[in-house]
């Protein structure tokens, strides 16, 4: 459509204005328009989070469990300095409220920054780095392929003395740091991966983990605290009154839980799939821990911080590679992609589902006990990564997205049972590995599926995966 | 064709105006060939440092010993900014003590290490690798990740003939220097 030098009288008339709307070239109007309305990086995030006050808030998708928090820390500390303290400040002394003030502006302080801060998330790769990543392995698998998905991605590295396998996300398009997992949630990959915490609303990783070890610890405290000085109030006031029993001792089990794994230098996720555990052999140890409690301590809450690495308020520059859009977990190795677009929501869902509970029960037989602090995992949130990537072959029509959001609310699949208002350990799913798929549909769907299956015989860690197949299975 | 990438819009603006003039030649003259992504070296565990190994791209580009001294450093560099020792505990109970309210106002131990580590790859740029035809870009913009290294290709074949002797006499006056 070049301006100018038309045939007819007509034509002229039309390139003309044409020529108006763009100054010079086509090349010039999308560039104006990129710096009249700079963006920054985080309009543009590809995770699933929600940002506020112009990108310095960084939360979960799901921040209804985070309000609910709120809302009852509050109204707790609240009602305990309106009633309970004018009466024991006179009776005892003053420094009770003064003391509990603190505690309450540390418990606050320390929630807020849990709950808002990057959690430790990796940038998902450059085109130019996916692509190079993409050929070293085409290399080291000596170009194989066919028309199925290659066998899963894992490199092998030897940290003090114990190896340990690093493995590629498809989503993030990088092979993962160890101790780094990905959140199928927030759909991130996160540094010293702990767990996604739904009472924060945000994933705990490797720079707000401490922040959320003192909210506990303070929280702890606090509870402690205020149920120590109500039962003395009762007492004196000699009324009956109904006291939170039960969550005084769930967060105080969670923060020693906590400072267990903290002396130790485990992350959640670990302790869950028993990586580092003598279970597993004795000549299994964690690499990681620096050997004795106290060094383990203080290099968990008071080592250096390290920056955030996606760069929230950065301003895109117009010359900078921009990341593929969200991705739902496939590579272009010879698949189909439209095939992946296909996955209806319900059916992918149901048919997970019931694969997963096909697959669980002869495996549960052969499964050691999990321990009971794990509740039961919301299937259908957990489920999205695995489903995207795995496309259980059902020929639909393209209706709905292929991002199985978890719109549907963890609050309506968490069962907030009063005894147990600790944690709900959501197991992180990592794209290519869950094990055990039995084949369905069509041809193509079937061939990788048998791969999926290879998969789960290669993959030395496939037992952590069943546990948590088990649990999903039990929704 | 030229996709010159963020660290050159960034090292471009600062510095002297004679070293500025050669990063911007380069994004002028010279259009973007292949990229070499030096990956991390995660046998220490899980602290920040990357592989020494020579990548093959850059043989005919740059000395081994150059390429091996700027990553060695920059892993120093990384070193010290992860070190867990007696300041990184005064600052991990200061910042307790405060309920993290300081970090409001405090800048980190090792966000001052990566402003050096910065002003070391700008001035690695302009010393010894733009006069090569290559270019840095800083790891936290990869997020950590990889050193990735840009490699340019000269559109004429006399400027490069004369910016590989500037290149080996700057390069030797670089290394004399440090």
């Amino acid at each position: 459509m070049t301006p100018g030098g038309g045939s007819g009288p007509m034509k002229d008339c039309e390139y003309s204005q044409i020529s108006t709307h763009s100054s010079s070239s086509p090349m010039e109007s999308p560039h104006k328009k990129k710096k009249s309305v700079p963006k920054r990086k985080w309009e543009v995030f590809p995770g699933r989070n929600k940002f506020f006050c112009n990108g310095r808030i960084m939360m979960a998708r799901q921040t209804g469990v985070f309000y609910l928090t709120l809302v009852l820390i509050l109204v707790t500390s609240g009602l305990f300095f309106a009633f309970d303290c004018p009466y024991l400040s006179e009776k005892i002394t003053p420094a009770i409220p003064a003391i509990g003030g603190i505690l309450f502006f540390f418990v606050m302080g320390t929630l807020l920054r849990t709950s808002f801060s990057d959690p430790g998330v990796l940038p998902r790769a450059t085109p130019d780095e996916a692509a190079d990543l993409e050929r070293q392995i085409d290399i080291a698998n000596g170009c194989s392929s066919g028309g199925y998905r290659p066998p899963p991605r894992t490199k092998e590295v030897i940290i003090n003395g114990q190896t340990v396998k690093l493995k590629y996300c498809f989503t993030c398009k990088i092979f993962r740091p160890p101790r780094a997992s990905h959140c199928s949630l927030c759909d991130n990959c996160v540094e010293r991966f702990d767990h996604h915490c739904p009472w924060v609303g945000n994933c705990v990783g490797k720079r707000n983990y401490r922040f959320f070890y003192m909210f506990i610890l303070s929280l702890s405290f606090l509870t402690v605290f205020i149920f120590a000085f109500v039962i003395t109030h009762v007492i004196l006031r000699k009324y009956a009154a109904v006291v939170c029993f039960f969550s005084v001792w769930s967060i105080v089990g969670l923060s020693g839980f906590h400072t267990y794994l903290i002396s130790s230098n485990q992350t959640t996720n670990e302790d869950i799939k028993g990586s580092w555990s003598n279970k597993r052999g004795k000549e299994n140890y964690n690499p990681y821990s620096y050997g004795n409690i106290f060094t383990n301590c203080c290099a968990a809450l008071c080592g250096p911080l390290s920056p955030s690495l996606i760069d929230r308020r950065g301003f895109i520059q117009p010359d900078t590679p921009q990341l593929a859009g969200p991705s739902n977990g496939i590579t272009m190795y010879g698949a189909t992609q439209s095939q992946s677009n296909m996955c209806d929501q319900d059916q992918c869902i149901q048919s997970t589902k019931f694969v997963l509970q096909a697959a669980a029960t002869p495996l549960l037989q052969s499964e050691p006990s999990i321990t009971s602090e794990e509740l039961p995992l919301p299937g259908k949130t957990s489920i999205s990564g695995p489903c995207a990537s795995l496309t259980l072959g059902q020929p639909t029509p393209p209706s709905s997205m292929p991002n199985l959001t978890s719109d549907s609310g963890l609050t309506d699949i968490i069962p907030l049972k009063e005894e147990h208002e600790g944690h709900q350990f959501l197991t992180p799913e990592e794209a290519p590995s869950p094990p055990g798929m039995l084949p369905s549909g069509s041809p193509i769907a079937h061939s990788r599926t048998m791969h999926v299956l290879s998969l789960a015989s290669q993959d030395s860690l496939h037992e952590d995966s069943v546990r948590g197949l088990v649990k999903l299975s039990s929704v | 064709m030229k996709a010159a990438p963020s660290a050159v819009g960034t090292s471009g603006t600062a510095g002297q105006g004679g070293t500025v003039h050669s990063l911007q030649e380069l994004r002028r003259s010279a259009s973007l060939a292949t990229k070499v992504f030096v990956q991390r070296d995660y046998s220490d565990g899980t602290t920040c440092q990357f592989q020494t190994k020579f990548p093959p791209e850059l043989e005919s580009r740059i000395e081994r010993q150059l390429f091996e001294e700027t990553v060695k450093t920059l892993n120093g560099f990384y070193a010290e900014a992860e070190k867990i020792g007696g300041s990184s505990y005064l600052e991990g109970c200061l910042a307790c003590a405060t309920a993290y309210f300081i970090f409001l106002c405090m800048e980190t131990h090792y966000e001052k290490v990566l402003k050096k580590i910065s002003k070391y790859i700008q001035d690695q740029n302009e010393k010894i690798y733009a006069p090569r035809g290559l270019l840095l870009t800083d790891p936290l913009e990869r997020g950590m990740r990889v050193i990735e290294i840009s490699i340019y290709e000269d559109r004429c074949s006399s400027g490069s003939s004369s910016s590989g002797s500037s290149s080996s006499s700057s390069g030797g006056g670089g290394a004399g220097g440090r």
